[in-house]
């Protein structure tokens, strides 16, 4: 079975807060691939589905590295999209 | 797209959870906050809150997010004169039932799809012991 993953590291002063995790989520609704999430800064953090809750629920601080995966039929598509966007909020307010 | 109705007892509150909800969604969902008595004091007008259901009501529907029963109950109130408004009043808190639900209007969800995300909000833990004791 095919998978894409990429570690990216939150590089927001807030982290991924209220607005970034809204605009990740929104770009993840763009895809049909079944796309996780994981902080593997925190010990504890277990890989969850992507929903809005469990984006504000990893507790990604700024320095902190996330691992995104996708599964389906546009997952590279998704991965880099999201990595991305990722880099551009790191650069907004 | 469906629309958000912010009730809170203060037009400060009110408006507040409007502007942050807005800025996180990048401005994409309806939103119209109601709030306080008319002479600005705290309190609900229920004139208020009709104007703004008028103000933001369409086919798609309204989702009504209220911080305190007495909201909730002057909303019903104005709405057995509206019958034919499709209006969800939520259950939520009303920050996160806010948020919850514009993000999810945002993508397009329905009416019922966005009064199920606010309820999310209920879940949401904001100090999570493992956080705090991670080195």
């Amino acid at each position: 079975m095919c998978m894409e993953e990429r570690l990216v590291r939150i590089r927001h002063p807030l982290g991924l807060h209220a607005r970034p995790a809204a605009d990740f989520y929104r770009k993840t609704r763009e895809f049909r691939s079944r796309i996780t999430v994981r902080n593997v800064t925190r010990r504890s953090s277990a890989e969850l589905p992507v929903s809005l809750l469990n984006l504000l629920q990893l507790g990604a601080a700024q320095g902190h590295q996330i691992l995104i995966r996708a599964e389906g039929e546009d997952e590279r598509e998704a991965v880099a999209a999201l990595a991305a966007l990722l880099d551009q909020l790191a650069t907004e307010e | 797209m469906v629309g958000l109705l912010i009730v809170a007892h203060s037009e400060r509150l009110a408006s507040g959870v409007k502007e942050f909800t807005e800025q996180v969604t990048r401005g994409q969902v309806p939103i119209v906050a109601v709030g306080g008595a008319v002479d600005g004091s705290l309190g609900i007008s229920t004139d208020a809150i009709r104007q703004g259901l008028r103000q933001i009501a369409s086919s798609d529907g309204v989702l009504v997010l209220v911080d305190f029963v007495s909201a909730a109950l002057s909303v019903e109130a104005v709405l057995e004169d509206e019958p034919q408004m499709r209006v969800v009043i939520s259950n939520a808190p009303l920050v996160e039932g806010a948020y919850f639900a514009a993000v999810e209007a945002s993508v397009g969800a329905t009416l019922e799809e966005t009064a199920a995300a606010a309820l999310r909000g209920r879940d949401l833990v904001k100090v999570q012991e493992r956080w705090t004791s991670h080195p």
